[in-house]
């Protein structure tokens, strides 16, 4: 069933909306305030004080918006990834409000009150970030780099490339928790 | 007109497909960013072209929005049901309004993510774990993770400490004090 709004969104992706004017506005406006934050262009002198050069910076980001469209393979990663990491997002945000139900009414601070629980969340949304990301670039015979990164550890699982990551990985933890637990002892002695 | 007709007018009107799912996708990007001033402070028209460019991007992905309308009924659910039982509790005398702390908020959020990953499955069961390598991948592995995970509790209940915050000895203790503060007992 084609939707009056269905149509609108139809007619705009026959017109280049999706795949010109909001990746160029995203990447434009990222960059422009990026740019503004950091002031990498420089400054203006002005009655008020110092304020960042906009011509410069808008100037700057206005290529790189346009070169961002002009890739087409950019463009479909950045089509194909966002949504996901929104939809990360939105699941994010419901777990808060689970979590929200079972707490006494006050502003809800996960990272002073629960230092761990804040730690695993931020490594499971880097790593759903990084997946998101992996799973929208593709090679030339159209894998994406998720994809072949899952088929070389399936099949790789019991090489000797992937148990030696393993135990560099499991080494470098063993190191890092038994120096940190010395140097909590010295600190609390 | 009955109640009905407006939502079937609503919903042919493409309102759930495209109008909610851009309006929900908005406010939370817009506030997020207000909220973090990821851009810097007093940005709020760059914070707002920002969350209407991704508002936008995932109207038109059309999986992505119905997985959203797929998963936030389901969500929504839970938490009738989590305050359908705090209300339950609350029968019981439980303080309710002081939350809960310590482990009982631990497996709240266990419940939590378990009901998340529930509500991201396709089907409504729980017979989905994941895509089908990492299926056969459990179904082959299942033993011996099964050993390494008693083997984990066991360790983290043994190397723990009396009276220490570390490790899992004193869990069950915890459990009790914790159910104790909730239904305003003292424990000590």
């Amino acid at each position: 069933m084609v939707t009056p709004l269905g149509k609108a969104i139809e007619f705009f992706r026959d017109f280049g909306l999706f795949d010109v004017v909001l990746p160029f506005l995203l990447v434009f406006t990222i960059i422009f305030a990026i740019l503004e934050k950091t002031r990498v262009l420089g400054t203006v002198k002005t009655k008020d004080g110092e304020i960042p050069n906009k011509n410069l910076n808008s100037m700057v980001a206005f290529v790189v918006g346009l070169l961002t469209v002009a890739t087409a393979n950019v463009v479909r990663t950045l089509n194909e990834s966002l949504p996901n990491i929104v939809l990360l997002t939105v699941v994010g945000v419901s777990f808060l409000i689970m979590i929200g139900v079972f707490m006494k009414t006050e502003e809800f601070d996960f990272k002073a009150k629960h230092p761990r629980l804040y730690l695993t969340f931020i490594v499971l949304m880097f790593i759903g970030v990084i997946a998101i990301f992996l799973n929208s670039i593709y090679d030339a015979d159209g894998n994406s780099w998720l994809e072949i990164a899952l088929f070389f550890i399936t099949t790789e699982w019991s090489g000797a490339a992937f148990t030696s990551i393993i135990f560099l990985i499991v080494a470098v933890l063993a190191i890092y928790w038994i120096t940190r637990s010395t140097k909590e002892k010295k600190e609390s002695g | 007109m009955a109640v009905q007709d407006i939502l079937y007018q609503l919903q042919s009107s493409g309102l759930y497909e495209i109008a909610l799912p851009f309006l929900l996708v908005f406010t939370i990007t817009f506030a997020i960013l207000e909220k973090t001033n990821i851009f810097g402070q007093d940005k709020s028209k760059i914070n707002a072209v920002v969350a209407i460019v991704l508002g936008l991007l995932i109207i038109n992905q059309f999986e992505i929005v119905d997985r959203l309308n797929l998963f936030l009924p389901k969500i929504s659910l839970f938490i009738v049901v989590a305050v359908m039982f705090l209300i339950l509790l609350g029968v019981f005398g439980a303080r309710v309004e002081n939350g809960f702390s310590g482990v009982l908020l631990g497996l709240a959020a266990v419940a939590s993510l378990v009901v998340v990953y529930w509500a991201l499955t396709p089907y409504v069961g729980l017979d989905y774990y994941g895509p089908s390598w990492l299926e056969s991948w459990l179904y082959d592995n299942a033993g011996t993770l099964l050993f390494l995970i008693i083997a984990g509790i066991i360790i983290w209940a043994v190397v723990s400490k009396p009276g220490s915050n570390r490790g899992g000895g004193d869990w069950f203790t915890k459990l009790g004090k914790n159910i104790d503060k909730s239904f305003g007992r003292d424990s000590n």
